[in-house]
Order: structure tokens, then C-alpha cells, then sequence
């Protein structure tokens, strides 16, 4: 019982502490964690932690008619033990399926992270080899914004100066590809 | 760049001259005027003294005039960011025989208002000084002379042309220079945006990855322990939730108990009570027939001794 006591004491957590460090998404679930924690809690808190002691031989004195009765519930009460009872394996299977997911996750983050900073580095490595915009030759505009300009040496596309967006289907590739003729594929040529 | 840096700003004042003198010779009286203080100006002495930029009396600032801008060289606040030394867009770049073409904020210089600088310059080291325009001036009459340079018979409109361009360059180049300046600014900046946008998303992936594996690491700290807290929590509520109960039983048993007691106490006491008041009731009841009894024997004993 004290070491349930004992238990309970100790598994007070720095929650403020820990919540500074989540993002957005893991701060929702320790909010749910933290729920239930001060749910039991509140329960723990409101309830006796042990059996009270009684005082038998002044029960006694009083009630001198029921002694006999008094020394049976005596006998009971001292004889009572109440179990603890323990947390049972399969729950704490899935708190290690759960640290088993977690950890996967960490490596996909990992691995992530791992992309995006080769990409970023690429990123940033591009725009410090890059020449001051003011000194960007006609072709390097094409190169470095590729959304805002376009190459047509080597771009398949219709020269959109009002970006109408002509080229945002293939429609007009496929209308002029072949000027000659413009016939459904389903025509048949028999003459 | 506009057309107008070809002018020297000294060499035109020659061709500006008219206007300026005329000009200034309306001002003059004004001015003066103004100076005395004495008089109020006349309607046109008024109209000069606000193209000259010259406040009325009364006027706490200067008029803006159209003249303002007038013969004026636009400066750039600042001039174009240099090239990184050694500026290389690629390893395979040959600097050396192709430099980066780094694009200048003035065009080069020339003389005589349309010779470049740089074809004078290699005549110095022989030449002297003059050489260039002893040269350039032979060569010219040499063609004249040979006929090889032909005058068109229009070409002397080009020296219209010239002096109409040189008027309105010296009148509103300044403005066209720095609105065409201002206009630079602004899609440089444009672009500049789009770098930054670009960088600012890997600066941010950087921060937001960082703050996600910090997070991560916390949560596979301090998760399970909440996890195993909580249920140790549900254990211990359980289990005091029992001593609750078992506490609560014996308290109901002990209550019944002491009720029992005071329940049969009060019923001694009832009864008691009961017996009592009943004895003295009939005690009472029987000494009052007794009383009655007697009362009426002595009546009857009365009656007896006494029957008449």
C-alpha cells in the first residue's frame, strides 16, 4: 500500500516542461494523456489511501452487549487485504507495439529530414552560385525562375507572354503537331 | 540607361543657353523685385518667379517648377552590387578568356559626345593626346574627300533630330531616369523576393524539422512513462476505491451496531418509562378508589351511625 503510495508520488511529470517541447500535433496527445492523468488523479486524491484504524476496545466499552460481535468484525477487518492488483501484460505489450511505432516514425522523420535538407542544401547552394539578379544574363532567368520565364531553345511550349495559359493542356501541341490534316483518330481513310 | 548620359552636362548648356538666358532674363526683374521688397510683382513677374522655383511673399515653401529637373544628371542611390571576386557560375568556367559579363551601372565613356573612350585611349602610348582626333578627323575628311562617305541629301535632318533629342533629353531626362530607375528597383526587388521566398522555405524546413525530431525525442521519453503513470493511477483509484468500500462496510456495521444499542437502550427506557407511569397511574387509580372506597364507607358508616 505505501508502495503504492510511493508510486503515485513519484510519477509526478514536468507537463509544462514537456509540452513546451511538442509541436502542435504531439501536444494534442499529451493534452488526452494529461486528461486521464489528472482524472485518476483527482480520484486518487479523493479517496483514503489505507484502511483507517478503528479503535475496537473503546467500541467495546460502548457497546459492552455486542463485544462478541465487535471481536468477529475485529477479526475481520484485521484479517481483510485488499489487492493492488498489477497492470496486465497485453497492455503493456501495446505500450511496446506503441514504442515500436513510435520509432519507426522517428526513422521515416529521419529519413525525411534527411531528404529535405540535401534538398534545402541544394537549394541554398543554387541561389549562392547564382550571380547577383541585377547582373542575370537572359538565360538565366529561364534558369533560375523557371515559373516566371521560359527557355523555348529547348522547351516544348507555345510562347505565352500574357500567360492565358495556353500551356497548361497539351491540347494545343496535339492540334498543330501535324498541319497537314486534322481528322478524328475513329475516320477511317478508304478513299 | 538613357540615351542622355552621351551628353556631357557641360556641353549642353551651350545648346540650352537661349533658354536659360531667356529665362533668366525674366527673372531678373522679378528677382530683383523680390529682393526690394518694396513692391508686390507684376502678374508676369509672378509667373517667372514660379518658374524660377521662387516663393511669393507669404509663401512658407518653395514652388515646384518644371525646371527644377532641368539639365540635371540622375545618380542612382546606389549603384549595382559587384560581382563576387572570382565569380564563377560553374567549375568549367573560363574566366580568363570569357569573363562574366557583369553588367555596368553607367554606359562607357565617350568623347565628343559619341566616340567611345576605349578607341581613343590606344592612341595615347604613340600619339599623344590628339592623336585620336587627328586621326578620326583625317580619316573623316579622307572619305569626304575620296567620296566614300556620301552626304545624303536628308542628312543634315540627323542635326534637327539631334538638337530636338538634346532639348528633351536635358528637360526630362532626369524624370525618365529616375522613373525608369524607380521601375528597375522594383523588379529587382521582385526577384529578390523570389529568392527569398525560395531560401525562406528551406530556413524554415530546417526549423520545423528541427522542432519535429525535438518533439519526437520528447514524445518517446516521456509517452510511455504517462502511459504506464496513467495505468499505475487507475490501479492505485481502484484500489483505494476498495479501501473506500471496506471502510465504508465496517463503518455501516459499527453504525448498525451502535443503533442496535441506542434502539434497544430507548425501548428499556420506553418500557421502563411505560411501567412506571403505569404504576403510578395505578397507584393513583387505587388510592383514589381507596380514597372513593373509603369515602363512601365512611358514609356508609356514617349513614350507619347516623341514619337519620
Amino acid at each position: 500500500m505505501s508502495a503504492a503510495a510511493k508510486r503515485v508520488a513519484a510519477s509526478s511529470l514536468n507537463w509544462a516542461k514537456v509540452g513546451e517541447k511538442l509541436t502542435s500535433v504531439h501536444a494534442s496527445d499529451l493534452g488526452r494523456l494529461r486528461g486521464q492523468n489528472s482524472t485518476f488523479t483527482a480520484q486518487v486524491d479523493q479517496l483514503p489511501a489505507d484502511l483507517p484504524k478503528v479503535d475496537f476496545a473503546a467500541l467495546k466499552k460502548a457497546l459492552p452487549t455486542h463485544a462478541a460481535t465487535i471481536d468477529s468484525l475485529q477479526k475481520q477487518y484485521e484479517a481483510v487485504k485488499i489487492p493492488y492488483g498489477e497492470v496486465p501484460k497485453e497492455y503493456l505489450d501495446e505500450i511496446k507495439q506503441w514504442q515500436e511505432y513510435n520509432e519507426t516514425r522517428i526513422r521515416l522523420h529521419e529519413m525525411k529530414v534527411a531528404d529535405g535538407l540535401e534538398q534545402a542544401k541544394k537549394v541554398e547552394a543554387k541561389w549562392k552560385s547564382a550571380p547577383p539578379v541585377e547582373h542575370f544574363d537572359r538565360q538565366h532567368f529561364a534558369e533560375y525562375f523557371p515559373q516566371h520565364f521560359y527557355d523555348l531553345r529547348y522547351q516544348e511550349r507555345i510562347p505565352d507572354p500574357c500567360s492565358i495559359g495556353l500551356n497548361e493542356t497539351d491540347a494545343f501541341q496535339q492540334r498543330f503537331s501535324d498541319y497537314k490534316v486534322l481528322r478524328r483518330p475513329d475516320k477511317v481513310d478508304d478513299h | 540607361m538613357s540615351l542622355s548620359r552621351l551628353v556631357p552636362s557641360k556641353g549642353t548648356r551651350v545648346l540650352i543657353i537661349p533658354i536659360q538666358s531667356r529665362t533668366a532674363a525674366h527673372a531678373a526683374p522679378a528677382a530683383a523685385a523680390v529682393k526690394t521688397g518694396d513692391e508686390e510683382p507684376s502678374f508676369f513677374q509672378k509667373i517667372a518667379l514660379r518658374f524660377q522655383g521662387i516663393p511669393l511673399k507669404g509663401e512658407a515653401q518653395r514652388p515646384k517648377t518644371m525646371f527644377d529637373d532641368l539639365d540635371k544628371e540622375f545618380v542612382p542611390p546606389e549603384p549595382l552590387p559587384a560581382l563576387p571576386k572570382d565569380f564563377k557560375e560553374g567549375p568549367e568556367r573560363d574566366l580568363a578568356n570569357f569573363p562574366y559579363p557583369a553588367r555596368s551601372m553607367y554606359p562607357p565613356k565617350t568623347r565628343l559626345l559619341m566616340v567611345p573612350d576605349s578607341w581613343c585611349t590606344p592612341f595615347h602610348k604613340i600619339t599623344g593626346t590628339s592623336g585620336p582626333y587627328l586621326f578620326y578627323g583625317g580619316l573623316f575628311a579622307f572619305l569626304v574627300n575620296k567620296e566614300l562617305w556620301v552626304f545624303e541629301e536628308q542628312g543634315h535632318m540627323l542635326v534637327g533630330w539631334l538638337i530636338f533629342y538634346l532639348l528633351v533629353s536635358r528637360a526630362v531626362g532626369h524624370k525618365l531616369d529616375a522613373s525608369l530607375y524607380k521601375g528597375y528597383t522594383e523588379r529587382m526587388n521582385y526577384f529578390k523576393g523570389l529568392i527569398q521566398e525560395d531560401l525562406k522555405d528551406a530556413v524554415e524546413f530546417r526549423k520545423t524539422s528541427a522542432a519535429e525530431t525535438e518533439s519526437l525525442a520528447t514524445v518517446k521519453e516521456a509517452f510511455p512513462t504517462i502511459l504506464k503513470e496513467n495505468m499505475q493511477l487507475q490501479l492505485e483509484a481502484a484500489y483505494r476505491k476498495n479501501v473506500s468500500n471496506v471502510s465504508n462496510e465496517l463503518q455501516r456495521r459499527i453504525n448498525f451496531l451502535k443503533e442496535t444499542e441506542e434502539a434497544k437502550t430507548r425501548f428499556e427506557r420506553d418500557i421502563m418509562l411505560k411501567w412506571i407511569v403505569n404504576g403510578v397511574e395505578k397507584q393513583t387509580q387505587d388510592s383514589k378508589d381507596f380514597r372513593l372506597k373509603s369515602k363512601a364507607r365512611s358514609s356508609v358508616h356514617q349513614s350507619l351511625l347516623w341514619p337519620f
